[in-house]
């Protein structure tokens, strides 16, 4: 069954027609958190990426010796080992950025997309797809990120990477920024309002 | 065929995971300690320099710290110097001990443009995390030069925003002496104004309140027992302006000269300082000629003492 599934569908269908966030809403936790600002969006998206091929083309290289019983215990574990080593070089490599993740480096360890790749894919696949699986899945993720990030950021603080985009004399002329979208239920919202414009587009996708 | 459902397979298979998994962190963790390390210093330095504007990359932060850093002390909240490391001390740890066990570190800094700065750690809890800083004074030993605030997990766009200069720098100028009084600086909502009309203060955050109450209270848990120590300080300073001021013979300077005197003798460690301060005391005594002979006597009497003790 899953010999059918081309390589090229394995990678490219979650951007869009199986994106983990908007369809499969997975990860959705880490959506409301990092993304207040584009840049924390950014770099989760891309750890997130990292985590999700390795820990997936780890898996799928030792997913015959699982032993059943235990094969969420296994698979917890490899994830969490591999964002301790994520953290350990970004610390070591990549200070200021590391300081900036801070707690949400450690999230990622809980985030459902990482599990549901897992159990659905990487137990059931050869190490290749596996690794474009996960890849295909962070990036349908950090699309997502980046776009709430990217609304969020430019309504909320009228920037975009620290960078001010509205220019201050829209601010004399008595704009506001939304602080509303700084908090978490505007992340969410921002999501459902992606979720609609992609169903709108993909009706297949509708629930009847 | 092992049977993989058995129970010794999954003991043994487990056992084996968690040995390689293991051997693998402390692999990675103890190959990575050192570049880390480095880089916490190195973040470190950047901070204490960010708190008297000089902003530095990771290529030049030790050079710079090096340069503009020229001593660093360990004080009690008597504000007499103790034996340690400024740079090593937890201050975090610090802040939760009883005032009078606290290892208090300074970063004394000299700019070229600015002069002397005292530069001092604050650490503190914010909302999701803990909150450190740093506060530089002028060489009056009351008003600030400059702040610097990091946090570990507060909210972007929210309590985060104290790292932002629109905060940080409501900062720059505030006192914390008002005559003999001291008020570590109050963080208030914007638009509100603290209970002590007297006391200096500052804007929080709008919708980081936590967040900037936890600046608030680090100010207060922080820089109290520097109290002593930032006195003696000022006191320093206060003998060169007394200088200039006697020199210049404006206005009555009774009540400066009472407070560096009515001081202890640790104002000058130098007891040759003093001898001299007293000699031109006396030289321009019509200025003010009670307060500098009552300063005259007083000095006299304490470079005896310091010199005696010697």
């Amino acid at each position: 069954m899953a010999d059918k599934i081309s390589n090229k569908q394995v990678f490219f269908n979650p951007f869009s027609k199986d994106n983990p966030v908007i369809v499969q809403v997975l990860g959705i936790c880490s959506c409301l958190a990092v993304t207040a600002k584009l840049e924390p969006a950014l770099v989760m998206g891309i750890s997130v990426i990292a985590v999700l091929a390795f820990s997936n083309v780890i898996i799928s290289l030792i997913r015959n010796t699982i032993p059943t019983n235990i094969r969420i215990i296994v698979q917890l574990v490899v994830v969490a080992a591999l964002v301790i080593v994520v953290n350990q070089l970004l610390l070591a490599y990549a200070y200021d950025v590391s300081k900036q993740l801070s707690v949400f480096i450690g999230l990622i360890i809980t985030n459902c997309i990482l599990m549901g790749r897992l159990e659905a894919f990487a137990m059931g696949n050869k190490p290749w797809p596996s690794f474009l699986d996960g890849v295909g899945n962070g990036i349908g993720y950090a699309i997502i990120l980046i776009i709430v990030g990217f609304f969020r950021e430019l309504l909320g603080s009228g920037t975009l990477m620290n960078v001010q985009v509205i220019p201050p004399s829209l601010y004399e002329q008595g704009y506001v920024n939304n602080g509303l979208m700084i908090l978490p239920p505007m992340a969410l919202i921002v999501v459902a309002c992606i979720i609609w414009v992609h169903r709108a587009y993909n009706k297949d996708l509708q629930e009847k | 065929m092992i049977n993989k459902q058995s129970n010794v397979y999954t003991i043994v298979y487990i056992s084996v995971m968690v040995i390689v998994v293991g051997a693998v962190l402390a692999i990675t963790a103890m190959a990575l300690k050192d570049r880390q390390q480095e880089n916490v210093q190195a973040d470190k330095k950047s901070q204490i320099l960010q708190a008297v504007h000089i902003a530095t990359d990771r290529q030049s932060v030790i050079a710079d710290f090096e340069k503009y850093i020229v001593d660093q002390l360990v004080v009690n909240n008597k504000g007499e110097q103790i034996d340690g490391t400024a740079f090593d001390i937890d201050v975090a740890t610090e802040a939760k001990k009883p005032v009078d066990e606290r290892k208090l570190p300074v970063y004394i800094c000299e700019l070229p443009d600015a002069g002397t700065k005292y530069i001092i750690p604050l650490a503190g809890m914010g909302l999701w995390g803990p909150i450190w800083g740093y506060v530089a004074f002028d060489a009056d030993g009351s008003t600030i030069y400059g702040a610097f605030f990091d946090h570990q997990g507060e909210t972007p766009g929210l309590g985060a925003e104290i790292t932002k200069s629109a905060f940080t720098d409501q900062f720059n100028g505030r006192q914390v002496f008002k005559g003999t009084n001291f008020y570590p600086i109050e963080v208030v909502k914007a638009g509100q104004k603290p209970m002590n009309p007297e006391v200096d203060y500052v804007d929080g955050v709008s919708g980081g309140t936590i967040t900037s109450k936890g600046v608030g209270a680090m100010f207060d848990n922080c820089l109290s027992p520097y109290r002593a120590w930032l006195e003696k300080a000022g006191a320093k300073k206060g003998i060169s302006a007394n200088f200039e001021i006697l020199k210049a013979g404006e206005g009555k300077t009774a009540n400066q000269i009472r407070r560096l005197t009515a001081d202890d003798v640790q104002v000058a460690d130098n007891p040759g300082a003093l001898t001299q301060l007293a000699a031109t005391i006396s030289e321009v005594d019509e200025v003010s000629a009670d307060a500098a002979a009552a300063a005259d006597r007083t000095l006299a009497a304490k470079v005896t003492a310091a010199t005696d003790r010697k």
